[in-house]
């Protein structure tokens, strides 16, 4: 940083340093720090920076022209996601902080299902019966025939 | 010109979950209300409109001063946020305001671009030019001159002041929605306060 850049800086810029590349303040600020020269041109642009921070005038929009930002566009059925990342999505929510919990979560409550299907009970019906007699009936053809 | 018969095709439909980042997409944010726009909400669509059209009408208005030409801009700019949400990213650099500013900065310098209008920077300074509508009624404020002031930079000049000054934008992201390098960013920044500073001269007079 030599003073040629730092004026341009300020030139460009303006007064505030929060307004200078970040990757140039703090060589700026230190060289601002030492130099009068810098200093005076720094204050002969503050003067300009306190008229540019002035409100601006704002535009209200036209009645019409909300209606017609909305009618150019049209609706259409939402994108329904997987049931996998809407779990991820519910579990994000509760947890909106977490990164590999939500994930693990979801992970858990999918195992827990899979293995409550499996331990439980399913009643098979006459359907069921059906396919026991005659797995019985091929292995033990003796006792039934008829 | 745009009208209100155009309809555009929805967007891709597109589903991402990005949780490294749970500030920019909280509920009801702007990186939330994207994410559902992308899959083709409306309804999210119809809240970001609410939020940032005024916003959006005024920055082109301060780039054009032109009410009508603003008008379709920012009405141009919200097609392209529907069309595109998907492309945005809510774990990048950029706010959504950041993008929206540059599809409006974008627009505006493309109408100038247009057969028939004066390439921006080749326009040649006005010359005590007859005071119109808006410049008839500037009285002693000070924003008015300011805006008076802003109002005769070539558009490019302006949109930099604006973009950097204004919007708080930084000089990266000032000099990708203007599509030019750091280093033009500064020269037309430079050129744009220069012509400020003259025109203001009985302000800053009056500062001292």
């Amino acid at each position: 940083m030599d003073l040629e850049r730092l004026t341009a800086l300020i030139d460009a810029y303006g007064s505030e340093p929060r307004r200078w590349p970040a990757h140039e303040r703090q060589a700026a600020l230190t060289l601002l720090a030492t130099s009068a020269e810098a200093q005076a041109h720094l204050r002969e642009a503050a003067a300009l920076d306190a008229l540019l921070a002035v409100k601006l005038p704002e535009i209200e929009p036209s009645a019409s022209l909300k209606a017609r930002v909305l009618a150019q566009t049209r609706p259409r059925p939402v994108a329904t996601p997987g049931w996998r990342a809407q779990i991820a999505e519910a579990l994000a929510q509760l947890f909106p902080r977490g990164q590999a919990m939500p994930q693990f979560a979801a992970l858990a409550l999918a195992l827990a299902i899979g293995i409550g299907a499996g331990l439980s009970n399913v009643d098979l019906g006459s359907d069921g019966d059906m396919i026991s007699y005659q797995l019985a009936a091929a292995a033990n053809p003796v006792y039934f025939e008829e | 010109m745009l009208s209100s018969l155009t309809v555009a095709a929805p967007p891709p439909a597109a589903w991402r979950i990005d949780m490294t980042e749970p500030q920019a997409t909280a509920p009801g944010s702007d990186g939330d209300l994207m994410q559902r726009v992308a899959r083709g909400d409306h309804g999210a669509y119809a809240k970001l409109v609410d939020r940032h059209l005024r916003h959006a009408v005024t920055l082109a208005w301060r780039v054009l001063f032109d009410r009508a030409d603003a008008e379709e801009v920012a009405q141009e700019a919200f097609l392209r946020v529907w069309q595109h949400a998907a492309r945005w990213q809510p774990d990048g650099s950029a706010s959504f305001r950041t993008w929206l500013n540059r599809i409006v900065v974008n627009l505006c310098i493309d109408r100038k671009r247009r057969p028939g209008m004066a390439a921006l920077d080749d326009q040649p300074e006005p010359v005590d030019p007859q005071p119109g509508p808006y410049e008839a009624r500037l009285n002693a404020e000070t924003s008015d001159r300011v805006a008076a002031a802003l109002q005769r930079l070539p558009e490019r000049q302006r949109a930099a002041i604006l973009l950097c000054y204004w919007e708080g934008e930084s000089n990266i992201a000032a000099a990708e929605a203007l599509g030019i390098t750091v280093g033009a960013l500064e020269s037309l920044l430079v050129r744009a306060k220069r012509a400020m500073r003259n025109d203001l001269a009985p302000d800053l007079g009056r500062q001292e």
